[in-house]
């Protein structure tokens, strides 16, 4: 599925939670993830790593919102 | 006029609770001026997605007391996903009791069915729907035959004041038209769409004062509900299921939106108050709860005793040989995550693997959660030979170059002289060479899924079910552990 990290498309298996979208956001930018994230939603309230995902769900990390 | 606004009374419940209500304290004296002795109120305690935090229990059922002394009409509620995330709890002997028992404890009102209900499988849920002192709710969901599950799409609470409280519940549906669970967990069930079945219960709004949706759907599927249902037209959604902390007030649509995270980190307090008019007026303060602070002791002697859960270290089989290095282990671990999901191939990353020891006799639970505590999921791909093949290439300088353990299946990795790879060939696990064409059901856990970019087709189906679990489930069923000693499925040629 489909799931967007700060306005970034990352594919990921369904049923993924958030920290699997962060892996593969930071892998498909060949980065380490970081030990500790602070990821929002799209309406910014703060979710937890372990939170679920569905098809097409905007994510952000913590500070590094586009300003689009 | 009198005001609407906080009783002297919390102010006690302010000193207990500790400086997250003291927030509460300030936003509510922004009320608009109301004659007190007209208004009807409720306060309505919510948490969700606890996944069996039992530690936090006790001082929960602390802060419950001390609400319920200043509220003593308080509703205690749930929005789902009480089950899965403590092996005190879900390797229970009867598996999943201890979460229900504290919710007993403490005197839930209802909770939403969340797709983690199903974890407990069909048995046992059904038996969980029946011990809980407490309402399941879900709208959307159409039980199955021959089956007695104490679930009900919606419940009407009258409370001494008569204000009378509807509750209405849905749950998210996947891609695949069940929860996000296990197929196995759902066999029997059909699920409506969320979304029109909501709809459909919105001719409950004229039954009762205050209209509540205790939903299990994430955060941002209640957002596009609300937004889909007429203006206020429903008071109150108490989410779950995307583990979002909501701090501050969401109204979408005129429906207020409020989810607390997750594990017992926090609770909401919403109290409501209608007006002879019918008018509901809202606040929500998320309030912290974890483990610090005042507890309940006769509620941490329960957290205890489950605890020392005797099914951790119950044997749930017998190891004919010692195991003594990692790939043993490892070998063991991807055969039973092969096996336990029915994929023809599985595979497991050199750091899945924790432990490089395993004594002959008893294997114990808990041994299982030493070799594999990540709590990593299970996820499952349709690969063909040659997909395989880009992922062994891929993984191969992600995991410091060492090989993948793999089962189902062998390998040979052919190394350049400065160690870097060259290329790996595939076989059948008789050693004849692979078919590169032929699709194959493949298991991974998520980690693998998320970290490695190789090309492949298929993005893959999370199973909903721990390795560790699959593992514990794998080994109840073998009993008798075979030798893995000097067990070899990969091969590296310089």
């Amino acid at each position: 599925m489909i799931i967007f990290v700060n306005d970034e498309e990352v594919n990921i298996h369904k049923g993924a939670k958030v920290a699997d979208a962060m892996r593969a956001y930071y892998a498909q930018r060949k980065l380490k993830t970081p030990f500790r994230m602070s990821v929002t939603d799209a309406f910014d309230n703060s979710i937890a790593l372990d939170g679920e995902l569905r098809e097409g769900n905007k994510i952000y990390i913590k500070n590094e919102k586009s300003k689009s | 006029m009198k005001r609407f606004s906080i009783k002297p009374k919390v102010l006690c419940a302010i000193v207990l609770l500790g400086t997250s209500f003291l927030l509460g304290c300030s936003i509510s004296q922004k009320r608009t001026s109301v004659n007190l002795s007209e208004l009807k109120t409720i306060e309505i305690l919510a948490v969700n997605d606890m996944h069996a935090a039992l530690d936090n229990f006790p001082r929960f059922a602390f802060m419950v007391d001390s609400l319920r002394s200043v509220y003593p009409d308080l509703l205690l509620v749930s929005g789902g996903d009480n089950q899965t995330g403590n092996p005190a709890n879900d390797q229970y002997p009867e598996k999943g009791m201890p979460i229900i028992e504290l919710m007993n404890a403490l005197k839930f009102d209802v909770s939403a069915v969340g797709n983690h209900e199903f974890d407990s499988r069909l048995v046992g849920f059904e038996k969980i729907t029946h011990k809980a002192e407490f309402d399941f709710l879900s709208a959307n969901i159409e039980l199955p035959k021959n089956t007695n599950f104490q679930i009900k799409p919606y419940k009407i609470s009258e409370i001494p004041n008569g204000l009378k409280i509807i509750f209405v519940s849905f749950m998210d549906i996947n891609e695949n038209g069940i929860p996000d669970t296990h197929p196995d967990n759902v066999k029997g069930f059909t699920f409506e769409d969320p979304f029109q079945t909501a709809r459909k219960y919105l001719f409950l709004k004229d039954s009762g004062d205050v209209f509540v949706m205790i939903n299990h759907m994430g955060f941002e599927e209640d957002v596009k509900l609300a937004m889909q249902l007429p203006a206020k037209s429903v008071d109150l959604i108490i989410g779950g299921h995307s583990h979002t902390k909501v701090d501050k007030e969401q109204i979408h649509n005129g429906i207020m939106i409020t989810q607390a995270e997750r594990k017992l980190k926090y609770a909401t307090l919403i109290k409501l108050a209608v007006s002879p008019e019918g008018k509901v007026d809202r606040e929500m303060h998320l309030l912290t709860v974890g483990k610090e602070g005042s507890s309940r002791a006769d509620i941490q002697k329960l957290v205890d005793a489950y605890n020392n859960n005797p099914a951790l270290t119950e044997t749930i089989a017998v190891a004919e040989d010692d195991f003594s290095n990692y790939e043993e282990v490892g070998y063991l671990m991807v055969d039973a995550i092969r096996v336990a999901s029915g994929a023809d191939l599985a595979f497991i990353n050199p750091g899945g693997v924790r432990i490089s020891k395993l004594a002959k006799g008893a294997v114990m639970t808990k041994d299982v959660y030493e070799m594999d505590p990540f709590g990593n999921e299970i996820v499952v791909f349709k690969l063909s030979g040659h997909e395989i093949r880009n992922l062994f290439l891929s993984a191969f300088i992600l995991d410091d170059y060492l090989p993948i353990y793999l089962s189902g299946m062998t390998s040979r990795y052919l190394l350049k002289p400065d160690g870097s790879l060259k290329d790996v060939e595939l076989f059948t696990s008789h050693g004849k060479p692979f078919d590169m064409d032929k699709i194959y059901s493949v298991v991974m856990n998520n980690y693998m899924s998320s970290i490695y970019k190789y090309d492949h087709k298929d993005s893959g189906q999370g199973l909903f079910r721990t390795s560790a679990e699959s593992t514990i489930e794998y080994l109840k069923e073998l009993k008798n552990i075979p030798s893995y000693r000097g067990v070899q499925r990969v091969e590296m040629v310089k």
